[in-house]
């Protein structure tokens, strides 16, 4: 349902450097896909995204890796981070806090295994780091 | 919403665009987001990029084995401790 609104432009994907890098190195390195059909598709991501600069702000996650989730987040000034990262989804309470308070919401990506359409989990993993807003679909 | 984007130009580019823009009475601005609509109808005319992000994003999934989502969190997780590792050890 969210890649379907994301195709009808319904969905404003942010994101940044570090967060393509990552989609590409995992896909890559961790999930053996082809370097070119990467490159296609991260060249159609970026093509109808918003590609912010950041500062690598350090924001207190667990995991250093998630922190420029959050920045870009906020600095694109996201409505969701859209993830099925259990660590995105319990942070800190100061952290969380701090991230509710600009206005960005953590939630879960999907809980039955539906919310992307049929397409499969490649596309889920595609758009876990991405940040959406405006985000009209039911 | 316009966002402020900074652009390299050659000494020629920028001499042309001011005179273009003396004569027609527009700013430099203008003209180049002109220029750059211009390029993105030619560029995408004819195509669907729905449909065409679709493609992409299908060439990537058919390309190796279905992955569970508990398979993808566990490659994200498997790659970012060897990145740690790896820096540790730089």
């Amino acid at each position: 349902m969210l890649y379907e609104a994301y195709l009808r432009g319904g969905i404003t994907i942010i994101t940044s450097g570090p967060l393509v890098d990552e989609i590409a190195g995992t896909l890559i390195e961790a999930l053996q896909r082809p370097p070119d059909a990467v490159e296609n598709f991260i060249t159609h991501l970026c093509a109808h995204a918003e590609v912010l600069p950041i500062r690598h702000q350090i924001m207190g996650c667990l995991d250093p890796k998630d922190d420029p989730v959050l920045e870009t987040a906020i600095s694109g000034r996201a409505n969701f981070i859209v993830t099925f990262d259990k660590r995105l989804l319990k942070l800190p309470d100061y952290i969380a806090d701090y991230v509710r308070r600009q206005g960005v919401e953590i939630v879960l990506s999907c809980e039955d295994g539906k919310t992307f359409g049929p397409q499969g989990p490649v596309k889920k993993f595609a758009i876990e780091h991405l940040l959406r807003k405006e985000c009209n679909v039911p | 919403m316009s966002t402020r984007t900074q652009i390299y130009l050659d000494e020629k580019q920028r001499r042309a665009l001011k005179l273009l823009a003396a004569s027609s009475d527009r700013s430099v601005s203008d003209l180049v987001r002109h220029a750059i609509d211009r390029l993105l109808n030619d560029e995408f005319a004819g195509k669907n990029w729905a449909d065409e992000m679709d493609a992409a994003v299908e060439r990537l999934r058919s390309s190796g084995p279905e992955l569970s989502e508990a398979a993808v969190v566990a490659a994200v997780e498997k790659r970012r401790k060897r990145q740690h590792q790896s820096n540790i050890a730089v």
